[in-house]
């Protein structure tokens, strides 16, 4: 089953504008759907980036009790579920106890290749005590990452946290359905400095192209020789950065 | 001087996105050696030392942003400082190269990425080239040939 969906699940009773950070995470995705606050189901987003666009879901879920609720997606009754998930994200304030139950190897709370993130909201847990927390879930050896959402873009380390670091782990899953961006224009961020100095033999090789589509039989042809005249200008303006 | 064992570059979730090996290794031993070392190190806090022991050799690591560097090394013949300097030698490249690099770039990217660490590092894990000019130099060299490539292609 292809994991394109991502499972949004936060605390019904806490005092905190959930929608707000569901519209930072996917500030440029909610723009081409229309939806309201209150919706669980937006179909059809497209996360982008530089590299690549993918398709997908974003399922929103609240709960009253989050042991219950994870008890619940971990029934075989939502293996359809489990499967189809490309992450799963918690907006919540942070609970160790909970934190363990997400944790637990022999149960995973979603396939290893999808990601975990606890979006805390506990404005007192400073970005110091999430680093260490993360440090003691990485001992586990766990994929679960917490996230404190006040923080804002860079730690001292030069780590990106907040809202910008569940942007990157979105951005650095190996979507099924992504469709790639044109390498050629993503690659050379550095022109080759020899590009210039091979015009000539660029416009040779033109020349030498031309004579041999002139001597073509036209009526059979011009297909081919209209596929050729667009590769050529794609590939002369990518060389002049056009 | 140095005689690197091998290279890894693994993310913050613990995903390899990088492996060059310069020791002869089976399959399960490189399987294990990245197995131990990936929660080892990811489990360190950022104020730590950056140089570790682990079996019969050395290992010595650095992070930038959500990626982690980590390079075995040759107790008797290298130098843990001057390794940490190939780490961001390497680093300093693919920033200059990619303009500012992440990991997505690494990611799509990945054949640059082992060109430039091939420039610097030679096949027996010594330092082949210290210059981050000559190295963007021969990795430009390679995208041109590429692109010739390429143009000659669309031309026959």
């Amino acid at each position: 089953m292809t994991r394109d969906k991502i499972l949004i699940a936060y605390n019904k009773n806490a005092d905190f504008h959930h929608f707000d950070t569901i519209k930072k995470i996917f500030d440029g995705c909610l723009d081409t759907v229309e939806y309201k606050a209150t919706d669980s189901i937006l179909k059809g987003l497209q996360w982008k980036t530089k590299y690549y666009s993918a398709d997908f879901d974003l399922y929103i879920d609240r709960y009253e009790s989050l042991d219950q609720w994870l008890d619940d997606l971990k029934d075989p009754e939502c293996d359809v579920l489990r499967d189809a998930l490309a992450g799963l994200i918690i907006i919540d304030d942070v609970d160790q106890k909970q934190v363990s139950i997400l944790n637990k190897k022999d149960s995973p709370t979603v396939h290893e290749e999808s990601f975990l993130v606890w979006c805390n909201t506990k404005d007192e847990f400073s970005q110091d005590e999430t680093d260490d927390m993360n440090v003691r879930i990485a001992v586990d050896g766990a994929s679960l990452e917490i996230i404190r959402l006040h923080s804002e873009e860079m730690n001292e380390f030069s780590d990106t946290v907040g809202i910008e670091r569940v942007k990157e782990i979105i951005d650095t899953y190996q979507w099924p359905n992504m469709v790639k961006e044109s390498l050629e224009n993503s690659v050379r961020t550095g022109k080759a400095p020899s590009d210039m100095d091979n015009l000539d033999s660029i416009v040779q090789k033109l020349n030498n192209a031309r004579s041999h589509y002139q001597s073509l039989d036209k009526d059979n042809d011009e297909a081919d020789a209209n596929s050729f005249a667009d590769e050529i200008a794609k590939e002369v303006s990518e060389r002049l950065g056009l | 001087m140095s005689n690197i064992k091998y290279l890894l570059l693994v993310s913050r979730q613990g995903k390899v996105r990088l492996m060059q090996w310069y020791t002869p290794l089976t399959p399960k031993q490189k399987t294990k050696i990245i197995n131990d070392l990936t929660p080892l190190i990811l489990a360190r806090k950022p104020k730590m030392c950056n140089i570790l022991e682990y079996n019969d050799h050395k290992v010595v690591y650095r992070r930038y942003a959500s990626l982690y560097f980590i390079c075995g090394i040759t107790n008797e013949q290298d130098n843990e400082l001057l390794t940490l300097e190939i780490i961001h030698r390497f680093v300093e490249t693919m920033d200059t190269y990619f303009g500012n690099v992440c990991e997505l770039d690494i990611i799509f990217h990945f054949d640059k990425a082992y060109d430039i660490l091939n420039e610097l590092i030679m096949c027996d894990g010594s330092m082949a080239e210290s210059s981050k000019k000559e190295i963007l130099n021969n990795v430009h060299a390679m995208d041109a040939i590429e692109s010739n490539d390429h143009l000659d292609r669309i031309l026959s």
